[in-house]
């Protein structure tokens, strides 16, 4: 039984293809204008990937902010749910994820089974978001992608006096235009995210073992400067965390399909003409 | 029946009735009162009646409480009572109680269900019992007994007739109720093959009032200061009535009991050496262990003038000349059962607590609240409020279970009752 | 908020919102009463009902191994709660309620009480009876009261009610489809409300409410346990609430606050009283009535028609008519091959945990994971 979940975000469309427990195919794909043509863009690719076809997939699962848009899904799941359960399925120890999307970040504590007992977003500001890095890169005219490695060889770190990014961009130009070095610069910029996101995972508070998962992720400097503030090592899974919301997806999915299979070969078995009495 | 089925019960029957014959023996040897083993021997008799039936094949019938068992006598269908029979082997058997209970409990019933329930549901399930041909229930006194035999009825696969106790003393309750024995009469000639001999009827009837009478006059002579007889002595009358009634054995234990206690009522003599309280327990003894009564004897010179099940509804004649007639009004002799019939009974009932109390120049009511009996356990408040209004006298409620020791213990109940008396010799 | 659950939110005040100027309140427990002969004679029928909180008042009159829903009744009684009742009129249905009556007339203060007797049996000897005691009842209403009930005005009432079960009927069949546009919970509901809103009213609620029903999608059922629930007195949907969170949909019941109430109409030729008293005594029945055969009959044919995959039988605690029920509705079930699960509960919904796990244990047993 092949099952898909469909993660559609403000930056990507995600979607895995799962046989049982295995994953068979995956896609990332960056976001169009409407979230059907990107959940479409994503599902196309992996159905390539693994030279599948849409009949051969059960069960479709959606999940992410474009959740309610995805034309092809049966189902839609929270992505607070979702990301619990793909975290689970990477790795069992697993009990926070700590989620930076472009537009919000969440943080998510799950139990042993890998169902979700608290969590925490933060989807009104920019704070803590990829949004944030992408308006201090560019006030820094670097991309987000070089924030990390540039953090790396950073002398002595600035300290930025601002979270918001409306702030911080302005902020950072004037930095650079008093001659701090960029990977000064890229430093705190890493910290200021590290700090934010920090204090949100405190609200639900931390049990190990922690994952990152999210673009965010990438960057080893704000992974660290993480690690740092919550006093804990990052785990680090086999599969691309980005992916998390959409294996978390698939794995309803496959729930809701075996349901549905089962119920349907009971009710077929059914014979209605036995009369006890 | 017997070609088609295992026969059931037959080792603990002949068990029984050896253990039986044992104690009858026993008894022979020594210088006992001739009713004691007048009951064994109708005891016994009505177990080797269904034991017969069993072997040979032939139909045996399990009853409820209050099935008119007269009309069972006189088409020679041997009867068995399953919750008598529950509380007959569960009595010999506290310290494995849990062996006699667990099987019912394990077939699905809550252990809120009456401990003798669950043992007779145990009993069936682990076919201890003869297996019954068919089964006749009354739906009084209570919804467990109801479901009861619906549930044996059940696990046996076999028809069930169940009679509709009226609920209220009119014409067309009465009349209905005598539908519903005719209709009866017709379920058992249909199901055994035999007919019904009207004159067999009246022999039984014949024997059933003289019992009765027996019964009447015994309730009377229990009235006598110093009382003539105690609570464990009380549990056998009442166990033969609902046993053996119309039965020659059964008119046999009761005459010679009824000898035996006018002898002692014109002597003067009391059960007891030493008569300090007058106990009216108002329900039924703890089955498990009935000892408690002669420890109260013994311990506080208690003595159970009359208890709920002993008493007899004075207001209520029997006439055999009217067979139907008879047969509806026979359970309203047990004034208890009346405890489960329409509000003008209900305050009746009240008062007729109250005035066994009086009759019985009882000083002290105790109250066993049967934990699985939710319907009695209803009543307590009000009967204490009757019989504190009409007579002042301490009324104790001892909670606990009439099968079921894990409830509450022996132990338990024997120092609550220490307190009880000491209060109540305290205020004297 | 629907007008039906916004009638049961506040039951009380509803039925003195509703209560005409010198109109008689007559609180009712038991749906074998026949409430036709309150309507007719102008009265306002009400299903008493219990309340939240402990019961320590009532437990002192009744004793603790009652069940929950007569202590909790009892309770609202001492609370004041029932105040406004004229009349408390039950029949001897179960032990339980037979002893609420009995501590009822004592220790509170409506000033009419009845309870009509109710045979054990069905069959025309038992109706003769019960058409008596029927008619008996009629007969104390009017003496005490000081109203007549003409035959008229019993077949108007009969005519009124019988809108009712037409009504809900439509609604019961629409559960039958693959995807029901109705949850268990909501459903319970809206029957809940007859019993607390004068019937006219109710009646062009209903009226509107089926209507919209029918225009709905559905519920799809591919995923979820299609359930027949079966049990005790059930007025809390949040209870049915908490059994479909679990994944299930409750798409028939026989419950007496459910189905039972109103499966069967009432003749509306010949002598009303005889024609209430054929209606309730062959209803779909309790477990206290007999023979048991019609009883499992009934029961196969809701799983047939609704097509039910597994029966919920909830039982409060001390109940004995069904808690004694249970084996011998899972002997029959497993001849049918379908699965049953026993939940035990209070009146009031305590602590949830257990009974969640219970529910989806027993749906992950169908779904076979």
């Amino acid at each position: 039984m092949i099952v898909a979940g469909c993660d559609v975000g403000s930056t990507t469309g995600k979607v895995v293809l799962m046989d049982q427990d295995r994953l068979v195919a995956s896609a990332i794909v960056p976001t169009r204008p409407l979230c059907e043509q990107t959940a479409v863009d994503a599902f196309e690719a992996a159905l390539r990937d693994s030279g599948l076809r849409q009949e051969d997939i059960d069960l479709v699962v959606g999940t992410g902010y474009g959740r309610l848009n995805i034309p092809f899904a049966q189902r839609n799941v929270t992505e607070i749910s979702c990301h619990g359960l793909g975290a689970f399925w990477a790795d069992p120890e697993i009990r926070t994820i700590i989620d930076i999307g472009g537009q919000d970040c969440k943080v998510i504590r799950i139990d042993e089974n890998g169902g979700v007992l608290e969590f925490v977003m933060n989807d009104k500001c920019a704070a803590g978001t990829g949004r944030f890095l992408e308006e201090t890169a560019r006030g820094l005219g670097v991309s987000i992608g070089d924030l990390g490695p540039l953090s790396l060889s950073a002398r002595n770190g600035v300290k930025l006096s601002s979270y918001c990014s409306v702030f911080a961009e302005t902020e950072v130009t004037n930095l650079l235009a008093d001659g701090v070095p960029v990977e000064d610069i890229a430093s705190g910029i890493n910290q200021a995210i590290a700090t934010r996101l920090a204090s949100l995972v405190k609200r639900v508070g931390v049990q190990e073992r922690v994952v990152i998962s999210g673009g965010v992720s990438k960057n080893a400097g704000v992974v660290k400067g993480i690690e740092e503030r919550l006093g804990v090592t990052l785990t680090s899974i086999k599969v691309d965390p980005q992916l998390l919301g959409a294996i978390g997806a698939s794995l309803f999915a496959r729930k809701a399909a075996q349901r549905r299979s089962r119920l349907s070969d009971r009710r077929s078995a059914r014979r209605w003409d036995v009369d006890p009495l | 029946m017997a070609t088609t089925r295992e026969l059931e019960g037959v080792q603990p029957l002949e068990s029984m009735i050896g253990k039986m014959e044992k104690t009858i023996l026993g008894l022979k040897s020594k210088d006992v009162p001739l009713s004691e083993i007048a009951f064994w021997e109708a005891l016994q008799g009505a177990y080797k009646r269904v034991h017969q039936a069993n072997l040979e094949g032939q139909p045996v019938v399990m009853n409820g409480f209050f099935v008119p068992q007269e009309l069972f006598h006189a088409m020679d269908i041997p009867n068995l009572c399953p919750e008598n029979h529950a509380t007959f082997i569960g009595q010999s058997s506290q310290d494995r109680i849990e062996q006699l209970l667990d099987p019912g409990e394990g077939y699905g019933l809550g252990n809120e269900v009456c401990s003798p329930h669950r043992i007779a549901v145990g009993q069936a399930t682990t076919r201890q019992m003869p297996r019954p041909s068919f089964i006749v229930s009354t739906s009084t006194s209570c919804d467990q007994t109801l479901k009861l035999y619906e549930v044996l009825a059940d696990i046996y696969e076999v028809p069930l007739y169940t009679l509709d106790s009226p609920f209220i003393d009119n014409e067309a309750a009465v009349l209905y109720a005598r539908e519903d024995i005719k209709s009866l009469i017709h379920f058992l000639e249909e199901q055994t093959g035999r007919t019904l001999d009207q004159s067999r009827l009246r022999e039984v009837l014949k024997i059933s009032k003289a019992t009765y009478d027996y019964w009447d006059k015994i309730s009377e002579l229990r009235k006598a200061v110093p009382a003539p007889t105690g609570g464990r002595q009380s549990i056998k009358d009442f166990s033969i009535l609902l046993t053996c009634c119309g039965q020659e054995e059964g008119l046999r234990y009761y005459q010679a009991r009824y000898e035996e206690l006018k002898e002692k009522v014109d002597k003067g003599e009391g059960y007891i050496p030493n008569e300090r309280h007058r106990v009216a327990w108002l329900y039924v003894l703890p089955m498990f262990d009935l000892k408690i009564a002669d420890w109260m004897e013994k311990e506080h010179g208690a003595v159970i003038v009359q208890d709920s099940f002993g008493y007899a509804s004075d207001d209520i004649v029997l006439d055999p000349a009217d067979p139907i007639n008879y047969l509806v009004k026979k359970p309203l002799k047990w004034a208890f059962i009346r405890q489960t019939y329409s509000p003008n009974e209900y305050s009746h009932f009240a008062e007729r607590q109250a005035k066994l109390c009086r009759d019985y120049k009882a000083d002290v009511a105790i109250v066993l609240a049967h934990w699985s009996c939710s319907q009695y356990c209803g009543t307590i408040r009000l009967l204490k409020e009757e019989i504190s209004a009409q007579l002042g006298i301490p009324f104790f409620v001892l909670d606990g279970d009439i099968m079921d020791p894990r409830v509450v213990s022996s132990a338990q109940m024997r120092a609550k009752l220490d307190e009880f008396f000491a209060m109540v010799e305290a205020s004297r | 908020m629907t007008p039906f659950k916004q009638a049961l939110a506040n039951r009380h005040e509803t039925v003195l919102k509703y209560r005409q100027p010198g109109q008689k309140v007559i609180g009712w427990l038991c749906s074998y009463f026949p409430e036709e002969i309150a309507y007719a004679a102008g009265m306002y029928p009400v299903r008493l009902m219990g309340g939240s909180g402990e019961t320590t008042t009532a437990d002192a009159y009744l004793y603790t191994n009652m069940c929950s829903l007569v202590r909790s009744c009892l309770e609202e009684g001492f609370k004041g709660a029932y105040s406004y009742l004229d009349g408390f009129v039950t029949l001897n249905s179960c032990d339980h309620v037979r002893r609420l009556y009995d501590v009822w007339g004592p220790s509170q203060k409506t000033p009419y009480t009845y309870i009509i007797p109710l045979p054990h049996a069905i069959s025309d000897a038992s109706l003769v009876y019960f058409h008596h005691e029927v008619r008996q009842f009629k007969e104390s209403l009017e003496a005490a009261f000081g109203v007549t009930i003409t035959a008229e005005a019993l077949q108007d009432a009969i005519r009124v009610y019988n809108k009712t079960r037409t009504l809900l009927g439509r609604l019961n069949e629409l559960r039958k489809l693959e995807e029901p546009p109705i949850t268990g919970a909501e459903f319970l509901e809206v029957v809940l409300a007859a019993t607390t809103l004068p019937r006219e009213v109710y009646n062009k609620m209903l009226e509107k409410f089926v209507a919209e029903v029918e225009a709905r999608p559905g519920i799809p059922t591919d995923e979820k346990v299609r359930l027949l629930l079966v049990g005790s007195e059930l007025d809390d949907p949040a209870y049915v609430q908490m059994i479909e969170d679990m994944g299930g949909l409750v798409v028939a019941d026989d419950l007496c606050t459910g189905t039972k109430y109103f499966w069967n109409l009432a003749e509306t030729d010949g002598d009303p009283l005889l024609s209430l008293a054929k209606r309730y005594l062959t209803r779909p029945e309790c477990p206290r009535m007999r023979p048991a055969r019609n009883r499992l009959r009934h029961l196969r044919e809701l799983i047939v028609s609704h097509q039910a995959d597994a029966v919920v039988m909830e039982v409060i605690k001390f109940c004995n008519l069904y808690g004694e029920d249970y084996t011998i509705v899972r002997n029959f079930l497993r001849k049918m091959d379908v699965p049953l699960l026993q939940l035990s509960r209070e009146y009031n919904i305590g602590a949830v945990g257990q009974m969640r796990t219970r529910v989806e244990a027993f749906f992950e047993r169908i779904w076979g994971a």
